[in-house]
């Protein structure tokens, strides 16, 4: 009695050990990698680990392991016929993207803007495949984001969309499912701004700006921060606690945060929506003042604030990305209008109208007003202002009257 | 502005140093009077019935206040370390700060120095009102015992918040990290009634003064401290483990 187990049992004892073993390192290794349901990994892991064999792990596989063909019905649905830009888009001149990712180093990429002769630019945030399910909700499915250097980037669409998400996820603040993320900057020359931004109610404004630029850009100055105060129009409440801020101010305040780290990207999560119209004037101002000089992605389900400041635009709805590219060419790939106000008679003007191609109805809106549908917006705005002065009419006005939403409307119905 | 005196101001200007200061040295006060008055207190109530209690010894100062700074004491330290340590809990001020640094290690460690050296302080306080009342009141108590037990009762408090900055990295929100906390922490006496247990265990450090005056080597707190040692950088490394992976 008592003492180790010897000869065959001991040998049995090993054997059932080091199965034991190598079940439970199998199993967490697939824990690790694999989606989980019911209970957070953490917990699974101790099921595995204590409770009886092999009851806890069958437990695991049975309930708490998401199948992998449950998984790719959910993420790998067939794409929708056009989650690609509508028409192909010019490459970037230049060097090629590095092998290993989709945008070259920094220092390879030459710092070009899409407003250079109208070129898109290389892509300094940009996914691959992109993915994120939540329990049997996908998010973000396959997305495919190409933010050039410089850019405005508006990211439009519906609530629940999924931008949130994909600004969370280039963030960092979540991890995607599948897919791959690639930045063109360090992380931290990225500044992200979430949608209702908040501080700890007992820093001054001052503060807050003082640790954002002690945390991303130590070797800044202590002017950096009374810039950042001065670009926002805090500078009298600077030493106010945040506690006591009105929501625009907050929203100012969030700005700041990212400005004063002078980051490379900015990223803005629905900036104007919680704002009055005086706040979310003031925000789309601030925003219209760094395009050009830093790469700006703005998410919003608002699109007459996208159509004011961005320059290009991704179309996200139900997590799949239905168009990326130039706002220009998004507006012209779908049905245009305009407004026109001419001294004179109109109606003449109108007559003809309708006998051009181009022009998919025509409508008199008042003395010397018409409002001029077409299906090709950049001859209309080659064309118009020539047939008014054909007809000796003098121009008062010439405006684009479709806005965003009519080509948003059309890409997700 | 750093994290550190980020952390700093937290803890002044939401005036949470003097929760922990305060109930301390309260029950810094409060255990010796008892322990002295005891009798007299008792007899008060007693009425007609004579009620016999033993002459008052200067140990009796400082158990009442170890009683009381375990349990009051504790439940502050817990509150406390749970507000300043659940990093999520507010997401908007979450992402400012997570966007901004490299790993979510860099805002636990000062968050976790801050509450704890403030537990400390609070601990030593305490600790040295009811040492110095209690050699008014009850008479002198040995010093060697008093400081090295003191020294033993910081450190179970540094493993108190340790615990509770891994309970705040298991749960986003201050109340679920709270019941957490104090789950863990009274399960630990509960564990200890097993006698080859508690030896182990860091909740054996809380009752140190008392167990050296009454004359235990310190080397019977030797496993308690190792264990103790060990769980504390385990406890954090696992909450900044879980932070890092934590969605928001």
């Amino acid at each position: 009695m008592g003492g180790w187990p010897q000869g065959p049992l001991l040998w049995v004892l090993i054997g059932v050990g080091a199965l034991v073993l190598i079940v439970d390192i199998v199993l967490l290794l697939d824990l690790r990698r694999t989606e989980v349901r019911h209970l957070p990994r953490w917990a699974w892991a101790l099921i595995i680990l204590l409770v009886s064999f092999p009851i806890g792990e069958i437990i695991y596989v049975v309930v708490g392991r998401v199948p992998t063909a449950e998984r790719r019905d959910r993420v790998l649905p067939p794409p929708p016929a056009h989650a690609t830009p509508l028409e192909p888009r010019e490459q970037p001149a230049g060097p090629a993207p590095a092998v290993d990712g989709l945008v070259p180093p920094v220092a390879e990429v030459p710092d070009r803007s899409v407003h250079d002769a109208g070129r898109p630019a290389e892509a300094v945030v940009a996914t691959a495949q992109l993915s994120k399910v939540y329990g049997d909700t996908v998010a973000l499915d396959r997305v495919d984001l190409a933010v050039p250097r410089g850019a405005t980037y508006g990211l439009i669409g519906p609530n629940g969309a999924g931008k949130t998400t994909m600004l969370s996820i280039l963030a960092g603040l979540r991890h995607p499912s599948s897919g791959e993320i690639h930045l063109g900057v360090d992380r931290r020359r990225v500044a992200v701004l979430v949608d209702t931004p908040l501080f700890e109610p007992w820093l001054t404004a001052r503060e807050i700006l003082d640790l954002a630029r002690n945390l991303v850009a130590p070797d800044l100055g202590g002017d950096s921060v009374a810039a950042a105060l001065t670009e926002v129009g805090l500078t009298e409440a600077a030493d106010r606690r945040s506690g006591g801020f009105s929501r625009g101010m907050l929203q100012r305040l969030g700005i700041a945060t990212c400005l004063v780290g002078n980051p490379d990207v900015l990223m803005l999560d629905e900036p104007s929506s919680a704002l009055d119209p005086g706040g979310r004037r003031e925000v789309l101002d601030l925003i219209g003042r760094l395009a050009g000089r830093t790469t700006i992605v703005l998410s919003t389900h608002i699109l007459a604030d996208v159509q004011q400041v961005c320059d290009v635009v991704g179309v996200i709805d139900q997590g799949r990305l239905r168009y990326q590219g130039p706002i220009a060419d998004l507006l012209a790939r779908t049905s245009s209008a305009y407004s026109l106000h001419v001294r004179g008679d109109a109606a003449v003007l109108g007559d003809r109208l309708r006998g051009e191609s181009w022009v998919t109805r025509v409508e008199l809106l008042g003395p010397g007003r018409l409002r001029v549908v077409t299906d090709d917006a950049s001859r209309a705005e080659h064309d118009l202002p020539r047939m008014v002065a054909e007809q000796q009419l003098s121009l008062v006005s010439f405006n684009p009257a479709t806005d965003l939403e009519t080509a948003f409307l059309e890409l997700t119905r | 502005m750093n994290l550190w005196r980020l952390e700093l101001l937290r803890m002044v200007r939401t005036h949470r140093w003097l929760i922990l200061v305060g109930v301390y040295l309260t029950f810094g006060v409060l255990g010796p009077v008892t322990g002295r008055y005891l009798g007299d207190i008792v007899s008060s109530f007693a009425g007609e019935i004579t009620i016999e209690v033993p002459d008052p010894r200067p140990v009796d100062g400082i158990l009442q206040f170890i009683s009381n700074t375990t349990q009051i004491g504790l439940l502050a330290v817990v509150v406390v370390a749970a507000s300043a340590l659940t990093i999520d809990a507010r997401v908007e001020v979450a992402a400012f700060l997570r966007t901004r640094v490299r790993h979510a290690g860099q805002l636990l460690w000062p968050r976790y120095a801050i509450v704890a050296m403030t537990a400390v302080l609070a601990l030593l306080v305490g600790t040295g009102t009811a040492w110095a009342l209690t050699g008014i009141l009850l008479g002198p108590l040995p010093a060697g015992p008093m400081v090295l037990g003191t020294l033993f009762g910081a450190l179970y408090l540094c493993f108190a918040v340790a615990v509770l900055a891994a309970a705040g990295a298991l749960a986003r929100g201050m109340l679920p990290a709270v019941l957490i906390g104090l789950g863990i922490l009274l399960t630990l006496p509960l564990i200890g009634i097993i006698p080859t247990v508690q030896p182990w265990l860091p909740s054996h450090l809380v009752t140190a003064i008392v167990t050296l005056i009454d004359g235990a080597p310190a080397t019977d707190l030797l496993r308690a401290t190792a264990v103790t040692l060990a769980a504390i950088p385990a406890l954090l490394a696992t909450a900044a483990w879980q932070l890092d992976r934590r969605e928001l």
